[in-house]
């Protein structure tokens, strides 16, 4: 129905329901008559395969916003955002929450910002170059979210900056060389800066939104609760809606895309799973399995992969005639492995990020075991040789358990080599002009190989190293490279000082 | 001459940057990445080391192993019933 308005002759005029007008107002393409359609939408820049406007003519999506309402729903997201701000955005608030829960904040805290304003970039190149008008509207709204997912943190974490300058890589993150920077980096730069718009919109608006991120935020909003973390909740309440809506532009694309090329689809598809894993698996795999106090767990990482990326997702790919990835027999090993192998070895080097890590006691060993069956038994006696040599160091001393040797990396994903079991490291290599490239694993080779002269210039951490570009001396590497310092480096989330853990006799003691 | 190699324990979470020398024998790279690995593995048994899946002889330096900049070697236990493929026994290190 539309709505009754006085016009200016003071009779009475009917407001257009908004179905009656919106299309009017999102479907805005014409004939182009003093330039082609290909130097208006060029391949390099719109994306392959390039089609006519024709074929794009069908794209649609669900949310079908209006403008006037977005700015709306969004005014009244921001005012709830703020109102928990001010509530619960003091520095003591945050102190009362558990040290490693905190962690798992910084290291979402940082990932996100800088990261979402790329995404901005990747959406305004699709509002010019998308196809269709209506996916270029949508991708107008898409960008101004991103705007906001950048703003959000970076201004609620402010106020925890006086009493912990490790909420400064909130901001300084994307600006350091820390390893986990370089892999973000890496995937990022490629996702939503270099991307074309079809490559985005199935990349980042139908892999990574809808599959991961928009369930990621779910998962852990439900967390939040169970901490009582309400700041966090409502930040990732507030993304989420955002994410849910812009995230449509993927199947739309999706859509159309596979009824013209349906092997680059595919591809796109194989390539982006993968890499969008390995950070999710970091992210939120360290922040499920680790960082959340064991009490207040509500389930695994594996199991939230199950019950929401498998099969919500995958489930998914079906309707667009999509095979799973060809990788899927390592995809399943990495959900029992990957991020435990990955969180075992970033434990061990905690100085090198900015957020400190908690050593699983005899309770979160149990849980471990009790959801990581297969796996956990070749884990466990890492953590039982870690425990150890904090047994024979005094509490926080905690460089005395810490590694030494240079780590190595993917040349592909740039993450720490922690592909595969402790057993049988998933390690592999290809040569390329001459010169040699490791990978974690074998979809991070044929990522590679499908596009080498795409990724065979970037050095990884090693390659600098062994170039003279970073120092090879560990500390030298933290404070003069990756930008950290004895105050922002991770170290043991209680200094080692737990209550479970026995110490052997210090010297001068009985 | 020094030459940087992947390295990886077996019982490890993560592979390790080694610069090995290359008159090194294999039972002093195995060595060094027992050491390199210790605040995550604490293994004192015999190890062998694996270059593209072959067990490389114990007496074998690196120069001579064949192994080249930025190579792979996988660092195993090594069995008792596991023999050195060049002079028989175990590869205790």
């Amino acid at each position: 129905m539309g709505t009754a308005l006085a016009d200016t002759n003071g009779g009475i005029a009917r407001a257009l329901a908004r179905d009656e007008w919106q299309d009017l107002a999102r479907k805005l393409d014409w004939r182009f008559s003093y330039v082609s359609e290909q130097d208006a939408f060029p391949e390099p820049i719109s994306g392959k395969p390039w089609l006519t406007q024709d074929d794009w003519a069908g794209w649609d999506e669900p949310f079908r916003i209006s403008f006037a309402e977005y700015v709306r729903a969004q005014s009244d997201k921001e005012a709830a955002v703020a109102a928990v701000a001010d509530a619960l955005g003091r520095a003591a608030e945050r102190e009362r929450l558990a040290p490693e829960w905190n962690s798992g904040l910084k290291l979402h805290a940082a990932l996100l910002p800088l990261a979402e304003f790329a995404a901005v970039v990747g959406n305004l190149r699709a509002v010019r170059f998308g196809r269709d008008s209506a996916w270029r509207s949508m991708a107008l709204f898409g960008a101004l979210d991103e705007l906001r997912h950048t703003q959000i943190p970076l201004r609620l974490m402010h106020p925890y900056l006086a009493a912990d300058a490790q909420y400064d890589w909130t901001h300084r993150f994307y600006h350091s060389n820390d390893w986990v920077a370089i892999a973000a980096r890496h995937c990022f730069d490629e996702l939503l800066l270099l991307a074309d718009p079809i490559e985005f919109a199935v990349a980042t608006n139908f892999v990574f939104e809808t599959g991961f991120t928009n369930l990621q935020f779910t998962a852990l909003t439900a967390l939040c609760d169970s901490v009582g973390d309400r700041l966090l909740e409502q930040m990732l309440a507030s993304i989420q809606t955002d994410e849910a809506r812009h995230a449509q532009i993927g199947p739309a694309v999706l859509e159309i895309l596979v009824q013209h090329d349906r092997a680059y689809a595919q591809y796109l598809l194989d390539k982006w799973f993968w890499r969008s894993f390995l950070l999710f698996a970091v992210a939120t795999g360290f922040t499920m399995d680790y960082l959340t106090p064991v009490e207040r767990r509500t389930q695994s990482f594996k199991e939230f992969m199950h019950e929401w990326v498998l099969t919500q997702f995958v489930d998914s790919l079906a309707r667009y005639g999509l095979q799973r990835p060809w990788y899927w027999a390592q995809f399943e090993q990495a959900l029992d492995y990957y991020h435990h192998m990955v969180y075992a070895s970033a434990y061990s080097y905690r100085a090198s990020v900015w957020f400190h890590l908690a050593l699983p006691g005899p309770a979160e060993r149990d849980w471990l075991r009790s959801k990581y069956p297969q796996s956990f038994p070749a884990l466990e006696p890492v953590w039982e040789n870690i425990t150890q040599e904090w047994g024979n160091s005094d509490a926080g001393v905690d460089l005395a358990v810490h590694g030494t040797a240079i780590p190595t990396f993917c040349s592909m994903c740039q993450i720490v080599l922690c592909g595969g079991t402790p057993a049988h490291n998933s390690v592999c290599q290809c040569r390329h002009e001459g010169a040699t490239y490791t990978f974690c694993s074998e979809p991070c080779r044929w990522i590679f190989r499908q596009d080498p002269a795409r990724y065979a210039r970037h050095k990884d951490v090693v390659k600098r190293v062994l170039a003279g570009e970073a120092p090879g001396n560990l500390i030298a590497f933290l404070t003069q490279y990756s930008g950290l310092s004895f105050a922002t480096w991770g170290k043991d989330a209680y200094g080692g000082d737990y209550a479970w853990l026995r110490r052997g006799p210090r010297s001068g003691q009985e | 001459m020094l030459l940087p190699l992947y390295g990886f324990l077996e019982g490890d979470t993560m592979g390790l940057l080694i610069l090995a020398h290359d008159d090194w024998s294999m039972v002093r790279l195995a060595e060094q990445m027992r050491s390199s690995s210790r605040v995550r593995v604490a293994y004192d048994g015999p190890l062998a080391v694996y270059h593209e899946g072959r067990r490389l002889p114990t007496h074998y330096s690196v120069r001579e192993a064949g192994l080249a900049a930025l190579d792979c070697v996988n660092v195993r236990r090594a069995t008792a019933d596991e023999g050195d493929p060049a002079s028989a026994g175990a590869v205790g290190v």
